[in-house]
């Protein structure tokens, strides 16, 4: 079993190296010590089998090189220190070790692999969102609105889409009422939880629950059908297209 | 003091104690130092320039053993230099550098502690981590600030230059 080490620290490195190296059936085919030297390792070799990897590198974090590259080989990450990590890790079951580790916690993470050896399939994204501690962020829950002479609270899973017409913001829920609302399109958005809404153009942010049909349009456009319907072409603009399928792939 | 400090420096010990027990013996005798150093200091408002210099060398030499040689600090300045600054003040600026810049083998960060003009200068080079998980190092400064304030010394300054991010840390005598 072909095996990379992201390490930035010397002495762990050497001490990892070691480990590995001391397991049957496992050979070290590079140790990597910075996200550059990463990248450049990836371009240059074949795929190992298997990744241990350190978080935090001396110029920046691990996973930019494997979000970057679309890496899919199966990785065990690494750290002393990151509680953020650790919580994000235990959520989506991603295989960590704590720092140091022992010959047995090496044999242990190598038998669990070969008994799981499916591939890797992490958000990188939202696990650097993780560890920054932006999980601690809480999105709006809830918008008030007026029906006539009453007042709603509307929650925003509730909601459809919100989106702009005349320099006004307007509000499109589940059951298909439209609402005024209060704030622009800017400002709502950033409220708003990113897993549930998009921003698929300059007037309108959408809830992924209310996407019924996505085709493709002219100019790399796509072009959606929501439900409740809209009155009147729905389009994702060029350049959110891509951002917006990542999203729909989460 | 970051708690990641003190878990990176046991997972530094745990691969010297296999590499050289000597060097391990080395380091455990200077992180507690460090540690020791940190907690007497919360007891005091002012550190001899002496005593600051020693424990930043001290400081220095955990960071030197994880990082190696991407890692360089000069000390040109006398270790009797008479005078006071805020404890904690050299650890601090050091671990800031390192923390906010990448310290890695294609670009080596270079740290300086040097004596000019009746204070006592940190600058580092400047090459910014792209994904920076650290916040903002201002919590450290302003407390630095603080000190100064309430010593009424001025001169205390922090900035940038193209190249380099440089403190100033007057000498109170």
């Amino acid at each position: 079993m072909k095996v990379l080490i992201i390490e930035d620290e010397k002495p762990a490195a050497r001490r990892i190296k070691s480990l590995l190296e001391n397991t049957p059936g496992v050979s070290v085919v590079g140790v990597v010590e910075s996200v550059k030297r990463g990248k450049e390792w990836f371009n240059t070799n074949p795929s190992p089998d298997l990744i241990f990897s350190d978080i935090q590198l001396g110029d920046g974090l691990s996973f930019e090189i494997f979000k970057e590259l679309g890496i899919k080989t199966p990785i065990i990450f690494t750290t002393a220190y990151n509680e953020y990590a650790l919580e994000a890790f235990k959520h989506n079951s991603i295989a960590y070790l704590l720092k140091p580790f022992v010959q047995e916690d090496i044999n242990e993470s190598i038998a669990k692999f070969k008994e799981f050896p499916n591939s890797s399939n992490i958000n990188f994204n939202d696990l650097i969102a993780k560890i920054r501690g932006e999980h601690a962020k809480t999105y709006r829950n809830r918008f008030l609105v007026e029906k006539g002479d009453q007042m709603i609270s509307l929650q925003s899973n509730e909601v459809s889409y919100i989106y702009s017409e005349d320099k006004a913001t307007l509000l499109k829920d589940l059951a298909g009422n439209r609402f005024f609302v209060r704030g622009s399109l800017d400002e709502i958005g950033q409220e708003l939880d990113p897993r549930a809404f998009f921003r698929i153009n300059r007037s309108m942010l959408v809830h992924h629950q209310s996407i019924d049909k996505i085709s493709n349009y002219f100019g790399g456009t796509l072009k959606l059908e929501l439900i409740p319907s809209f009155d009147g072409d729905v389009s994702v603009s060029r350049r959110r297209v891509s951002e917006f399928k990542d999203w729909l792939n989460h | 003091m970051n708690p990641h400090f003190l878990f990176n420096s046991l997972n530094t010990l745990a691969s010297l104690i296999y590499e050289s027990p000597d060097k391990a013996t080395d380091f455990v005798s200077k992180l507690s130092g460090v540690y020791r150093y940190v907690l007497k200091s919360n007891e005091k408002d002012l550190a001899t320039i002496k005593e600051e210099l020693e424990m930043a060398k001290t400081f220095v030499f955990l960071l030197k053993t994880r990082f190696e040689d991407d890692l360089n600090i000069d000390f040109e300045i006398k270790e009797d230099l008479e005078g006071f600054i805020p404890p904690l003040s050299l650890q601090l600026l050091i671990e800031n550098a390192v923390k906010h810049n990448v310290v890695s083998p294609d670009s080596n960060l270079n740290i300086k502690v040097f004596n000019k003009g009746g204070k006592v200068h940190v600058s580092n080079s400047l090459n910014k981590k792209e994904v920076d998980l650290n916040n903002s190092s201002k919590t450290g400064l302003n407390q630095i600030k603080q000190r100064y304030e309430i010593y009424k010394t001025e001169g205390f300054k922090f900035y940038k230059t193209d190249s380099e991010f440089i403190v100033e840390l007057p000498i109170i005598q």
